[in-house]
């Protein structure tokens, strides 16, 4: 078959090959079939340089106007094949023609890595950079760009915010190091700097994503090079014929697990004793009368309010040009119903890239990205937060039907206090409440480069990011708790943001190969300018359920609240870079970044953030060369970098001194007035929190880079921590940002990747990464326990203290309950000081929870609480693999974390025996009279102190995505150029943890800066499998 | 190297410049913020950071703990549910750092003290006109000397601050002497009484008055056992004659009817719309006073009060103290108290053979969480009572029994023995701001102030058995929270406690 297409291919290029004069001509392609355009093919006659030119679309090259007889040497190189010289004579004979076959290159270290500002080879890469590939996720359905980033790197950590549709992440590039500002890493989009909408971008159009992890490398992009940079690189068309690719993927999902809560029986035998307890008759007396109403099980309302979700997207592509031009067009759809009630994402999106050389010199280019796309995140539905106690799935009484009996979701919920209260049910929220948001989003680079003195080459950008949203809310008027309150009035609002973004980039390069020595330089200059504006209109008393948010005029004047919002960020920076290598063995990379951002004190504005970095490359030595003479030990070096980067991730005017309104401040004759107060308060010594980074690192590569091997150790030590101190409430204040502190991040990082088996009919790839990561706050100035957060309900569960990591987990070591009244007298009886159990005050009683006395007084109070776990994980990674046997391929992605802990806020209510609400399934084994030795609280047993008894272990394995795809090209086209795979894919497929909530990799803390895992009514997380078709022509 | 060489000066060069440009073009200019020297320019701004200052007080009085800290540990209420830290008060079972009901008055009472303090600052540099500007600082005085005066009753010394925030020098300021606080507030109400009117228009009701400023003026006399100062600011408010007592019952009015009557002297004024359920200043004041709802819904211990959103916490209940102190005559009792409403009895009481709170501190047109019911702060019958005990503390029994007399009668009561002594008289006083005052947030800092705590509270013994046997004489004062004294080493604690 390939015999045939290579005769196809040769015949097609003779008709190219007429002419008068002597000619080298000829096509150039890949090892297995494809003709390659774009190749470099120089010529030499007689020994002396003639010509170079790319071979055009069809991969075919021609050198005219040569004398016969004259020996000529042609090299045909490409960035990722191994170069090609071929030696001959130039023939009169017209039909003399050349096919030059290039092999592909199986050492990755020839793979080009982008750097910011420039890219360079693998091999001579000085930092630690990682990188994916798009080609990493050949038919893995995957939503956003971030999630192509989980388990698949070495020191980057990605969490999914929680499980609805379109979700974002949040993700820590080598630990967390700020307290109040940003730790998200800086995202580059086609060289546009923090801006964009990830959301917008389609997976599909990646290239690639590059990760700057050391300081070397982020301190090009300075500032804010501080927490990462993650560089996205879209594909660009190649010159050659037009090439098409369509996709489709169509798939459903379910929620991944449920929560174990108690069903009917257990909870009526359960809020009985709880009402007994608090000297309140039973509410069900008669057991069975009950269930006979509503099932054995009674009401799982976990299920009422999930439902069978559904994706489907479908892609389409062309690409294609001339050596002169070349385009890359794309369109995608994503409709996705969640598996929540009324949740779903809805995207269109089309993608543009272009690259026109008007000369040699000459050049400009344009990235396009237009998008629109209409998120329902479920947002109206309260999944199980604590807030939510009386109406979440998660706590609704399985006593309680969900549905009247004409279908309308139920309101009385019977154990909403004693006596019950009217509610809207998640159900009712669910079915409802209307919420979404839409977002237009275009996102535009154009660039123009001029190269000129041989060696010197000016670029000049321009990007923009104009984007508006726009969120619609509306609750009826026929929302049961307005049913109940006699105020039958619809409620609407609207919140409109829009976007400007400008950012303006001048780059000269200067690139010299003098001998051995080789010298990259780059200088540049920066604008940015960002102003966002908001507005946001709501209100009630809406007499009728038609013109929902479309008619504001409709509602009551006087109901009518109006807000908008302006903010200006400005930020200008000078850049510089050089890269020196000598004969490819010795590295050294100088970079420096001149930074100024406007919200900074006046005087603090400027920051200048240098680095630098050394690499050996010991493999070009000729006694590694000798020892292995390159069989083994195909590549290695060593590196090391030490630099400065900042972080200026913090709200704008925040060093001025302002007043702020307050708009129904007072009431005056019964009309609310406008007050104003103090405002924030002035800070004149606001600027740059500054993190140093060491990273050293070894890069080896076995067997022609069939196995490659990355490792990299990285302490960074930041400090005057851009962090919200707390005030003595004396002022008047709680809190305040300034300047102060230092923390620390440090690890190991570890990638392995290779080709394990190779043979013709079956391939075996895997790639590993491993890292792990400890972090510690080093300096908090004279603050002692800094609170971070707490579950509104009186107990803190996040502090930050010194010599523990950031976010961490605070609260008592839970020592079970107490059996009974001799225990209790026999520990009372000790002195103070001698006692090893401590309860609140009133709770030295049975069946009621004691913990160990951390600070030995006898008494329970915020003295006690102490460092409990961290929420960063200290050890987490990944394993993929692709199993190829013919046709057939598998591939499988295995996440980790491990060592990490979190809350499950819910379970101050449903842990704790609350006689509100529906509770875990394990507190039927609590402490009770008959179950004297049980560790489990008895009812009403809730005293808000954190503890060990909430805390959980968040480590987990997850196969996070599993795909089968079989070719079957043959079976339907001739040509050997089109490509029809047909795969399965599933993600999310199990889940090993010993969490007990819906799923530990969530966060909604959502980007907070300290708070890294908490649970709080996530949106569960879903499990989705998807039927795909991908085809090539 | 020479390359390397002229490459740096290109960078020198290049930075040099953005420094130049950088100051221009990264000055900030917001838009959306207003900064503080350029406001304050016209009385209506002035008016406008004025109305700020009052801004503190809805949110200070609907705090479950400045309730707390002013009614649990009494002989008037006890706790019934709720707060497990409300019951720690009652049972005198708490140390500085888990009592967090006084500790949000102290946040509190201290942003109030802020505002105040950068308004006066602001608005006397003002180009106002001086008797608009003497009015605001005098509202604004008024206030200052408010927040102080809860804040000095809840814990003693205080910080006490009068100028613009300085706030690295006010984070370490150390407590003055409660003589110092209430010196500063005298000054601050002497200013007020002389700035502000007497009343206002329909459209400024609500706004502290001079006879406002008179009434708290004598009523931090009173607590700094200045007899003549304390009568004689009273006696003026009386002299004034702009105020008068009405009927105790509608005084209470569980419909807020009568909000800003002729007896209102200063009023925390609170606000919601109930036909359209639109909240603007609320409260939860009267769940945590309103009998427990039944099983069924919609009735609470049984009765119907015609509407069906209401809710209980059933937070507090009246001691079997509070509901002897009445005579079966007294008007008040049946305001006070409550065994039913409308004819229907309650089915169940929160101690067998008592009743529950009665209208004076329910909201029957609240919906859920939702309340606009107000609080008097200050109050004719106040006046009459600060002029009495005056007067009888200043040996002067007989014009105190005139003053009471006009309390009695409201109250369908006979006149008092004019024969009473001084010490008798001082004992009715005692019980007679229990029975008026109930509830409204003074009885915790009289008792202390009168240094009756501890008897007070043994009085419950029979359902404070805890409390009676902990509460001791230091306790007439809150500790400091303890967190302050964490991020202000300064800060000294009170007397007995850790």
């Amino acid at each position: 078959m390939r015999k045939f297409f290579l005769l196809f291919f040769a015949i097609g290029c003779c008709f190219t090959a007429f002419g008068q004069s002597a000619e080298v001509n000829g096509f150039v392609f890949a090892k297995g079939g494809e003709r390659l355009p774009g190749v470099t093919v120089s010529l030499t006659i007689d020994g002396s340089p003639s010509n170079s030119l790319l071979t055009n679309g069809n991969g075919e090259f021609s050198f005219k106007s040569l004398q016969a007889g004259a020996s000529y040497t042609l090299t045909a190189s490409h960035i990722n094949y191994e170069q090609k010289v071929l030696k001959g004579i130039v023939s009169a004979d017209l039909n003399h023609s050349l096919s030059v076959e290039l092999t592909p290159l199986q050492n990755s270290m020839e793979d080009v890595v982008v750097i910011g500002y420039g890219e360079v080879k693998k091999k001579d890469l000085t930092g630690a950079v990682s990188r994916v590939s798009g080609d990493d996720f050949k038919n893995i359905p995957v939503q956003r760009v971030d999630q192509m980033l989980q388990g698949r790197m070495p020191g980057v950590q990605v969490t999914s915010v929680d499980g609805s549709p379109g979700a974002g992440t949040t993700i820590r590039i080598r630990g967390s190091r700020s307290i109040n500002a940003s730790n998200e890493p800086l995202y580059v989009i086609d060289g546009i700097i923090d801006a964009g909408d990830l959301s917008t971008v389609n997976p599909e159009d990646i290239e690639s994503i590059d990760v700057l992890k050391d300081a070397s490398a982020a301190a090009i992009y300075g500032s804010r090079g501080s927490n990462g940079v993650i560089i996205i690189t879209t594909k660009q068309g190649k010159a050659g014929r037009d090439r098409f690719n369509f996709s489709v993927n169509y798939g459903q999902s379910k929620i991944a697990r449920y929560v174990d809560m108690m069903k009917a029986p257990d909870f009526i035998d359960f809020v009985n004793e709880a009402y007994t307890n608090s000297g309140q008759p039973e509410p069900y007396p008669n057991k069975d009368s009950i269930l006979a109403i509503v099932g054995p099980e009674g009401t799982d309302w976990q299920k009422e309010v999930m439902q069978t979700g559904r994706f489907a997207s479908y892609n389409i592509s062309a690409s294609g040009g001339t050596d002169k031009m070349t385009y890359r067009l794309s369109g995608n759809i994503i409709d996705q119903k969640g598996i929540a009630l009324n949740s779903g994402y809805k995207r269109y999106q089309a993608k543009l890239n272009l690259n026109k050389k008007f000369t040699d010199h000459l050049k400009m280019g344009l990235n396009l990205n237009i998008a629109r796309y209409k998120r329902t995140a479920g947002a109206n539905i309260d999944f199980g937060t604590t807030g939510g106690w009386n109406k979440s799935p998660l706590t609704l009484p399985p006593t309680m039907l969900p549905r009247e009996a004409d279908g309308t979701p139920t309101s009385f919920n019977p154990t909403a206090y004693f006596g019950g209260s009217v509610v809207n049910t998640a159900l009712a929220q669910a079915e409802m409440i209307t919420d979404y948001t839409t977002y237009n989003d275009l996102l535009g680079n154009v660039f123009l480069q001029y190269d000129f003195l041989k060696d010197f080459s000016f670029k000049s950008s321009l990007g923009v990011h104009l984007a508006n949203s726009t969120r619609n809310r509306y609750m009826p008027s026929y929302l049961p708790t307005n049913i109940a309150s006699n105020t039958q009035y619809g409620n609407a609002l609207s919140t409109f943001g829009f976007q400007n973004y400008l950012l303006n980039e001048n780059t000269l390069t200067y690139n010299k190969q003098m001998g051995k020595h080789s010298l990259n330089v780059l200088a540049g200059f920066t604008y940015q300018n960002n102003v966002s504006t908001a507005a946001s209109v709501s209100g009630g008393g809406l007499t009728n359920d038609i013109v929902e948010w479309n008619d504001f005029a409709s509602i009551p004047q006087d109901q009518r609240t109006i807000s908008s919002n302006y903010n200006e960020n400005k930020q200008v920076a000078v850049l510089g870079r050089i890269q020196y290598n000598y004969a490819s063995k010795y590295y050294l990379t100088f970079t420096n970044r001149y930074d100024g951002a406007s919200n900074f004190a006046e005087d603090k504005k400027s920051a200048y953030f240098p680095s630098f970095a050394v690499k050996w490359r010991l493999a070009n030595e000729d006694f590694l060369k000798n020892a292995f003479s390159g069989k083994v030990l195909s590549d290695m070096s060593v590196r090391f970098s030490y630099g400065l980067s900042g972080n200026q991730g913090i709200a704008n005017y925040q060093s001025l001194a302002s007043v702020a309104t307050d708009a129904n401040s007072y009431s005056f004759g019964g009309v609310p007035a406008l007050g104003y107060v103090q405002g924030n308060i002035a800070n004149n010594m606001l600027t740059w929190e500054t993190s140093a980074q060491l990273n050293t690192g070894i890069d080896i590569e076995l067997f022609k880079g069939r196995l490659s091997f990355t490792s990299n150790y990285y302490n960074t030590r930041t400090k005057d921590l851009l962090l919200t101190v707390q005030l003595p409430t004396q002022t008047g204040y709680a809190t305040r940002l300034i300047n102060l502190g230092k923390t620390m991040s440090r690890g190991f990082e570890f990638g392995l990747s290779g080709d394990v088996i190779r043979n013709k009919d079956f391939q075996w790839k895997t790639s590993l990464s491993i890292s792990t990561n400890k972090q510690e706050v080093l300096d908090l100035g004279p603050l002692v326990m800094v609170e971070l957060d707490k579950t509104g309900y009186g107990a803190s569960t996040n502090f930050m203290e010194v010599g523990v990591p950031l976010g961490a987990n605070f609260g008592l070591q839970y020592a079970g309950v107490w059996h009974n009244e001799d225990e209790i007298d026999a520990e009372l009886a000790k002195p103070e000081d001698q006692r090893t159990f401590v309860s609140i005050a009133s709770f030295y009683k049975p069946g009621k929870q004691k913990y160990y006395d951390y600070n030995h007084d006898g008494v329970l109070n915020i003295d006690d609480y102490h460092y409990l776990g961290t929420p960063n994980p200290p050890l987490y990674g990944g394993l993929g693999n692709t199993l190829t046997y013919k046709k057939l391929s598998v591939d499988f992605f295995l996440e980790f974390q491990n060592g990490s802990t979190m809350w499950n806020y819910m379970q101050y209510f449903t842990g704790v025996g609350l006689y509100l609400t529906n509770q875990m399934a394990y507190m039927k084994d609590r402490w009770t009279v008959d179950n004297p030795n049980s560790d489990i609280p008895a009812v009403n047993s809730r005293d808000n102190i954190p503890s060990t008894y909430f805390l959980q272990n968040s480590s987990f394995l997850r196969l996070k995505s599993a795909t089968v795809s079989y070719d079957i090209s043959s079976l339907v086209f001739k040509n050997s150029q089109n490509k029809l795979d047909l795969f399965v894919s599933g993600t999310n497929l199990f889940l090993i943890t010993k969490y007990n909530g819906y799923d530990p990799e969530v966060n909604t803390g959502g980007t907070s800066s300290t708070i890294r895992s908490k649970d709080n009514g996530a949106y569960p997380s879903s499990r989705t499998i998807t039927l795909g078709a991908n085809l090539n022509f | 190297m020479k390359k390397l060489f002229s490459y740096k000066t290109f960078f020198i060069y290049l930075a040099l410049l953005s420094t130049v440009a950088c100051n221009k073009v990264l000055v900030e200019k917001p838009k959306s913020k207003i900064a503080p020297d350029a406001f304050f320019k016209t009385v209506d701004q002035c008016t406008q950071a004025t109305n700020g200052v009052y801004g503190h007080l809805p949110t200070i009085f609907a705090q479950v703990g400045f309730w707390a800290s002013t009614m649990a540990g009494t002989d008037l209420m006890m706790y019934h549910g709720g707060s497990l830290s409300i019951k720690a008060i009652q049972e005198y079972n708490f140390s500085s750092s888990t009592e967090d009901n006084s500790a949000a008055v102290w946040t509190s009472g201290f942003s109030g003290v802020k505002d105040a303090n950068f308004a006066i600052a602001r608005i006397s540099a003002a180009p106002i006109n001086d008797s608009a500007k003497n009015r605001l600082l005098g509202e604004c005085k008024f206030l200052r000397a408010m927040y102080y005066y809860i804040l000095s009753n809840d814990f003693g010394d205080v910080p006490l601050w009068t100028t613009e925030l300085d706030v690295d020098k006010v984070s370490q300021l150390p407590r003055s002497s409660l003589k110092d606080v209430r010196t500063q507030m005298i000054a601050d109400l002497k200013d007020a009484v002389s700035g502000l009117p007497l009343s206002y228009d329909a459209a400024n009701v609500g706004r502290v008055t001079k006879g406002a400023a008179e009434t708290l003026l004598a009523k931090v006399y009173l607590f700094n056992k200045d007899w003549k100062n304390a009568y004689d600011n009273a006696q003026s408010v009386i002299n004034q004659a702009q105020y008068s007592l009405i009927d105790y019952a509608a005084l209470f009015d569980p419909y807020q009817k009568n909000k800003n009557n002729k007896e209102s002297v200063f009023e925390i004024q609170y606000n919601r719309d109930a036909s359209t359920n639109q909240n603007f200043q609320i409260n939860t004041f009267y769940n945590y006073f309103l009998p427990v709802a039944d099983a069924s819904g919609g009735t609470y211990a049984g009765v119907n009060f015609g509407t069906t959103i209401l809710q209980s916490y059933a937070g507090y209940y009246p001691s079997a103290y509070l509901y002897k102190l009445y005579d079966t005559l007294d008007k008040r009792k049946d305001v006070v108290l409550s065994w039913g409403y409308n004819g229907q009895k309650f089915t169940k009481l929160p101690v067998a053979g008592r009743p529950w709170a009665g209208p004076k501190f329910w909201d029957l047109t609240g919906n859920k969480t939702a309340s606009a019911k107000d609080f008097y702060f200050l109050r004719y019958a106040d006046v009459l009572m600060i002029a009495a005990e005056a007067a009888n503390e200043q040996g002067n029994p007989t014009t105190a029994i005139n003053l009471l007399n006009q309390i009695e009668k409201r109250a369908g009561l006979p006149d008092l023995d004019p024969t009473m002594g001084q010490q008798a008289l001082r004992t009715f006083i005692m019980a007679e701001r229990g029975r008026e005052f109930a509830g409204e947030f003074q009885r915790k800092w009289d008792l202390a102030r009168w240094g009756t705590l501890v008897e007070a509270v043994q009085q419950t013994k029979d359902e404070n058995e805890l409390g009676t046997a902990n509460v001791k004489p230091y306790n007439g004062l809150f500790p400091v929270p303890y967190n302050e004294i964490v991020k202000n080493p300064n800060l000294t604690q009170n007397d007995g406690y850790k």
